[in-house]
């Protein structure tokens, strides 16, 4: 009998904290991964992901049960190296792992572990660093780089020891769509070499693509099986905090309102390609257009000519900003994409004066950079939530952190303000308050740390990856607050690779490119086929895809940005409902 | 109100600046050993004349190596008033136990021509110092350096000193302080955006270390979270691996590094005797 790669048995582990907290993580779990797998593990926030493949290569040992490792017992303190060059993990935040402050020096990091020649090193650094893509950045000192390509140099550093199993731990969090795709597409084709592949992720799309998906909940493995079978329920996968793949669910929905759809489309490209031709005959202009034009007439924010580079004089200077021009309308919402390092985070940094223009203007609402030296008053006009905000809390207690900024701001009600903007996210006033930040979820962390922004009352809210890092119903959830916020007339800059999630609230995009705006205008407009984006670092959100795949079919369909207005849309063509 | 968060620029220790020139191109054992040579001289030399040697050795070799002057002279800026009040009191004191002639008194406060040179000494020994070891900062990479004290202490071993833990725990040490600064600038534009007012430097002292609070608290959890998952990428990546013990061999001198070396040694004995 041959033993599975991966072997788990009754696995029990639990954190512990100083004062005697249990904080169970892993409560009994079964597992089995056989070599060349490709499985997909995930779940809420804190359901155990992180915990369970931490075991996989004896990072954690076992309170109780047994983990093997290509017949190894990862209790067995000798085979920890062997164990090790054979299953490689790249972690959720990856510039932790980075060990050497040259590039090229952490690729070879694992390799001089194994005690390897110089020459064999050398050989397998370069090749692992063209494969990612950061050859010209071998020289670089690491922690200059930016968020996408610390990413590709942690899975650098990992691949270079040619491990058998690949764990990827949340990896592809910080990548701009094409950086994601090209990730998965590069693992991917390791994996159909023979490599296994284990991916811990919060998209359910990209779980979709994995041949065997497992679920956890509270420590538990709760479904296991093809991504057929686990996306089958909705149900089932909306109590354990996580959804449907967004392609599945459109073909789910388009289905029941035609049958010509594919019910069971997993991958976008399987969607597309089954889109039935339009049954009907085409009315005469077809192609309604009901959207906004995207442009409002009093402009709040105008950046010209803006310039930054970091570090300035020394020898380790980097341009962020080249030459960046952006209007954004009252109320607007405007997504801010571009690849990673291409310039966005600065510039969201500039809109609240944290950053002051070396070259160039920005006006937000009646403040002018630099000339308006009261930085105070811009950043309380314009608040700024950074990426992965959760990490900078200090104070104990919800109510505090919230309170924090109107404190500063000399607010007088100070518990009206900090009720009023607990409530805007979403969280109870009272149940919240008094409750430790440290054991909150993820998402509630991420929700508390939107509400110490909102508690200033800003009239701009500029928002930096807000999705990152969320499982699908803290997703939800923020959803909601912002589009709360969005009626309330506040206007939002948000960077983001994750337009899919975010497109019902987005009226305009803009891209740059290696810190120059490169285009800009609606969805639509960024998004029709005619735009070339593959510079930008981008994809064509789905639903663009589906409209212009439909439209080739011969779809009487308008361009749309939710998943409700496509629904309605195809109804409509179809003669049902109004 | 005009803050700065670009911590990073206060930091040039612990810089490397990755360049092709003669220096950088030395192997890393004789970039250690002529380093350590040339401070070890600075720290015993008893004569202005070896400090001023070195001094000018410094700057024909910041030039040699392309990274110029400005850059390292800056960062004296931020000990000097420190610098100077120890060579005030270096002065004073030397002039009080050794008397001599007086050449400044005013007051109770006398200093005589012993005490001044005292003073320049150690001022002059101080700068040159910290401009040898950003030198080798800037030409010597952490993994270099690192590489280079396994292979330097790895004889060692037999007298029960762990090499390559030792080796580690410098290399680690350096990667974090300019990793600090980019933690330090990241919570303080957070507190910022929250309405914190940083660098101003107004209120009392009991204030402004309140101001301090919000930024030292997560600052050490950061800090405390990355360390942890620090060690377990490396753990992950190998490194309690015995096969790695032994370490590297580095590639072969070559008549360039020879050379340099035996420059650095003739250096390092013109400061120590002349």
């Amino acid at each position: 009998m041959t033993n599975p790669q991966i072997g788990v048995r009754n696995l029990y582990y639990a954190y512990r904290a100083p004062n005697g907290e249990v904080w169970p993580a892993l409560q009994g779990v079964d597992l089995e991964i056989e070599a060349g797998e490709y499985v997909a593990i995930i779940g809420a926030n804190g359901s155990g992901k992180s915990t369970l493949v931490r075991h996989f290569n004896a990072l954690l040992l076992p309170e109780q049960g047994d983990v093997w490792v290509e017949g190894w017992n990862t209790r067995d303190v000798t085979a920890h190296p062997l164990i090790r060059q054979s299953v490689g993990m790249v972690f959720q935040f990856p510039e932790d792992q980075i060990v050497a402050s040259v590039v090229e020096e952490d690729v070879a990091f694992g390799l001089e572990n194994l005690g390897l020649a110089e020459s064999e090193i050398r050989q397998r650094v370069a090749e692992m660093l063209q494969v990612l893509g950061l050859w010209e950045h071998r020289q670089r000192p690491s922690h200059l780089l930016s968020a996408g390509q610390i990413q590709r140099l942690a899975l650098a550093g990992v691949l270079a020891v040619r491990p058998r199993c690949l764990v990827l731990d949340e990896a592809t969090t910080m990548l701009d769509p094409q950086g994601r795709m090209r990730l998965l597409a590069l693992v991917e084709a390791l994996n159909r070499e023979g490599i296994t592949l284990i991916h811990v992720t919060h998209h359910m799309d990209e779980a979709a693509r994995a041949r065997r998906v497992i679920v956890m909940h509270r420590g538990r493995i709760v479904l296991d099986g093809s991504p057929e079978t686990v996306f089958a329920n909705l149900d089932d996968l909306e109590s354990l905090g996580l959804e449907i793949p967004l392609t599945l669910r459109l073909a789910q929905q388009l289905h029941i309102v035609y049958a010509g759809f594919p019910a069971r489309a997993l991958q976008p490209e399987d969607l597309l390609n089954d889109i039935p031709p339009f049954p009907g005959t085409a009315k005469e202009n077809p192609i309604v257009i009901s959207e906004t034009t995207g442009r409002v007439d009093s402009t709040l924010i105008e950046v010209k000519g803006l310039a930054h580079t970091y570090l300035a004089g020394t020898p380790m200077a980097h341009t962020a900003l080249r030459d960046v021009n952006l209007q954004v309308g009252e109320g607007e919402t405007v997504a801010l994409m571009g690849a990673t390092g291409s310039g966005k985070s600065t510039l969201l940094q500039h809109l609240n004066g944290l950053l002051l223009p070396q070259r160039g203007e920005v006006r937000v609402g009646p403040f002018k950079l630099p000339a308006n030296l009261d930085l105070r008053q811009v950043r309380q006009y314009a608040g700024l939530l950074m990426q992965n905000p959760e990490v900078q809390f200090f104070e104990a207690y919800v109510g505090d952190e919230v309170a924090f900024a109107p404190r500063q701001m000399g607010v007088k009600n100070l518990r009206e303000r900090v009720r009023w903007a607990l409530d805007i996210v979403g969280l109870d006033f009272e149940t919240y308050k008094d409750r430790p930040l440290f054991a909150l979820s993820g998402g509630e962390r991420r929700k508390v740390a939107l509400a110490s922004v909102l508690a200033m009352q800003p009239k701009v809210l500029l928002l930096d990856e807000p999705t990152a890092g969320l499982d699908p119903v803290s997703r939800r959830g923020l959803l909601l607050s912002l589009r709360r916020l969005k009626e309330a007339g506040v206007t939002h800059v948000i960077a983001t690779h994750h337009l899919d999630d975010l497109l019902p609230l987005i009226e305009r995009v803009e891209i740059l490119v290696k810190g120059t705006h490169w285009a800009g205008g609606t969805p639509r407009q960024v998004f029709s086929d005619s735009f070339p984006l593959e510079t930008s670092g981008l994809l064509t959100p789905l639903f663009f895809r589906i409209v212009q795949r439909l439209h080739q079919q011969g779809w009487p369909v308008p361009w749309v940005n939710s998943e409700a207005q496509l629904i309605t849309a195809v109804q409509k063509a179809l003669g049902i409902g109004s | 109100m005009n803050e700065s968060f670009e911590y990073l620029r206060l930091i040039s220790l612990g810089q490397y600046l990755p360049l092709d020139t003669v220096v950088h191109r030395r192997e890393p054992r004789v970039k250690v050993l002529a380093l350590t040579g040339i401070v070890l001289a600075v720290v015993f030399s008893l004569h202005l004349r070896g400090l001023l040697l070195a001094l000018l050795s410094a700057f024909l070799v910041l030039r040699l190596a392309r990274i110029g002057w400005g850059y390292p002279l800056r960062s004296l800026i931020l000990p000097l008033p420190f610098l100077l009040l120890l060579m005030l009191i270096q002065a004073v004191w030397v002039s009080y136990r050794l008397g001599g002639t007086w050449v400044v008194q005013y007051g109770w406060l006398r200093i005589s021509q012993g005490g001044v040179m005292a003073g320049l000494m150690l001022g002059t020994r101080f700068v040159v110092l910290l401009l040898w070891l950003l030198l080798g900062s800037y030409c010597i990479s952490n993994t270099e350096m690192v590489r280079a004290l396994r292979q330097l202490l790895y004889p060692l071993r037999y007298i029960g000193i762990p090499a390559r833990d030792v080796a580690m725990a410098v290399q680690i040490a350096l990667r974090f302080i300019p990793y600090l600064a980019l933690i330090l600038e990241r919570i303080a534009k957070a507190q910022a955006s929250r309405g914190a007012i940083w660098g101003s430097g107004r209120g009392g002292l009991v204030a402004r270390v309140r101001q301090l609070y919000p930024l030292l608290i997560p600052l050490f959890l950061l800090t405390l979270r990355k360390a942890e998952t620090l060690a377990l990428a490396m753990e992950a990546r190998g490194y309690s691996n015995p096969a790695a013990e032994r370490p590297r061999r580095g590639r072969p001198w070559t008549t360039a590094d020879g050379l340099f070396l035996l420059v650095a040694i003739g250096l390092a004995g013109g400061i120590l005797l002349l």
